[in-house]
Parts: structure tokens; sequence; C-alpha cells
């Protein structure tokens, strides 16, 4: 059975910490590999991008909400919370960040190097999404999982 | 967990989700690529393999994931449900992020949301069928 109260204030959580750590890859680390002319070139500018946001602030809900639905389903009990969170974000590291960075790279011309600082941040991003739904949604050791 | 049904799972899952890529991006969505071909890679410089690696660590995270939460329960409709909630969690972000970020017009964000989650939703019914064998 579903605990919904701890799902939805994982999701919740997990949505604030994917949106902040995105913010801190995009605008703050990658802001520089953004403005290469290669670039600029295949984005809307910029007043255009932060327009159409909140477009994707719903898509990064969207993905916190089936993410922790996801962990909820596989989550195990007797086993320690942490390593099933590091587990679960670089399992759907491998789902999500690095295709989704491979194929945008195939898909636009971009440089390779920004490829894989997506795939790394996008890592990192994730393992921090794992490891903030493991620590919220905890099951009672010994118990079944649901 | 069956290892040899995870990895049947595995190659079942890169087969079909290979194909549904090359079905919705080479033929649905061949036209509307057309209108923003001044922003996409150039066809000569497509790199098959990396797409097919690509692919094959999404099927390894796909096929894993779905072992982990299988239940007794109808194959089909975990199936589906399962390429649903994928479709939502990679599909659906990655779309409107992308209109968000690129000038692509609304009605291919659209049309790439419908069509690569019905592909989807296809993969999981694969890979159901795969580990219900």
């Amino acid at each position: 059975m579903l605990n919904w109260k701890k799902y939805l204030i994982a999701s919740i959580v997990v949505f604030v910490a994917y949106t902040a750590a995105g913010y801190l890859i995009h605008e703050v680390l990658l802001a520089s590999a953004y403005r290469q002319e290669e670039v600029v070139r295949l984005l809307r500018p910029e007043a255009e991008i932060w327009k159409r946001m909140p477009l994707g602030y719903f898509a990064n809900l969207v993905l916190a909400l089936v993410f922790c639905y996801i962990y909820t389903r596989g989550v195990e009990a007797g086993k320690h919370w942490l390593g099933q969170g590091v587990r679960y974000g670089l399992l759907m590291a491998t789902l999500v960040s690095l295709p989704t960075a491979l194929l945008q790279y195939m898909l636009y011309p971009l440089p390779l190097a920004l490829a894989f600082q997506w795939i790394v941040y996008g890592y990192g991003q994730m393992l921090v999404a794992g490891i903030v739904v493991a620590a919220i949604y905890r099951l009672p050791t010994g118990l079944p999982r649901p | 967990m069956s290892w040899r049904k995870f990895a049947l799972a595995l190659v079942v899952v890169f087969v079909v989700y290979s194909a549904m890529g090359f079905l919705v991006h080479e033929h649905l969505l061949k036209q509307d690529y057309q209108g923003i071909a001044s922003i996409l890679r150039p066809v000569e410089q497509f790199n098959i393999w990396l797409v097919m690696l690509s692919n094959l660590l999404f099927a390894l995270a796909f096929s894993f994931i779905y072992a982990k939460g299988i239940e007794q329960k109808p194959w089909l409709g975990q199936g589906v449900r399962f390429g649903f909630a994928v479709a939502m969690l990679t599909v659906v972000a990655e779309n409107l992020i992308d209109y968000t970020v690129h000038p692509i017009p609304q009605s291919l964000m659209w049309k790439s949301i419908i069509y690569e989650s019905l592909g989807m939703m296809i993969t999981g019914v694969a890979a159901a069928a795969t580990y219900r064998a």
C-alpha cells in the first residue's frame, strides 16, 4: 500500500531539489558554454526561454511525481535507504539523463564537450534526487515491501 | 531476479525501442524535421553507433527497473502502465524542455510526445511479455 503522505512530501522535495540542481547546472556551471556562438544559434532568445519556463517547471514536477512513484514500487525493507537511493539515482540517470544528452547531441550540432557535461551533471542531479526520495520514503525494517 | 529473463528482456527492449525510434523519427516526424533543418545536425554527421549505445543503456535500465517492480497482476496492464510511467519521466519531460529551449514549433512537441509515448508503452508491453514468458 502506497504511503500517500510520504510519497507527496518526497515528490515535492525531489521537485525542489531537482529544479535547484538544474538551475545550478544550467544557469551557473554551464552558463559560459551556452554563450558559445555555435550553441546560441540553436537556442531561443533568453527572454523567450524565460517566458516558457513554466513549462520547464511543469516538466520537472511530472518527473518528480513519476520518479518518486517508481521508487515506492521497488523500495525494499531491510536494506539501507542510502544504498537504495544511490543505486536508484544512478539507474534513473542511465534511463533518463544519459540517453537524453546523447540524443540531444545527435539531433542538434552541439559541442561534444557540452553533451559530456550534461551526462556528468545529470548523474549528479539524479543521484541527489535518489538520495532525497530514499531518505523520505523509508520503510520500517522487517516489513515486506508494499 | 532471473538473469536469463533479464538478458532476454534487455535484447527485446533494445530492439523494440530502437525500432520505435526509427519509425517515429525517420518516418512519422520526418516532414516536421525538414521545417527545422537549419538547427539540426546535418545527416552526414549522424552517428548510428552513438544512437545504438544510447538505446542499449536505456534498455539496460528499463529492463532492470521493470524487473524490480513486477507484481502478481496481469502482465499486459503492468507493461502498459510501466511504459506510460517511463514516457512521463522521459518523453514528456524531455520534449517540454526541448520546446522551452529550442526554437521548434509547438506542433512538433505534441507529435513527439504522442508518438514517443505510444512507442514507450509498446516497449513496456514487450518487456512485460518477455518477463512473463
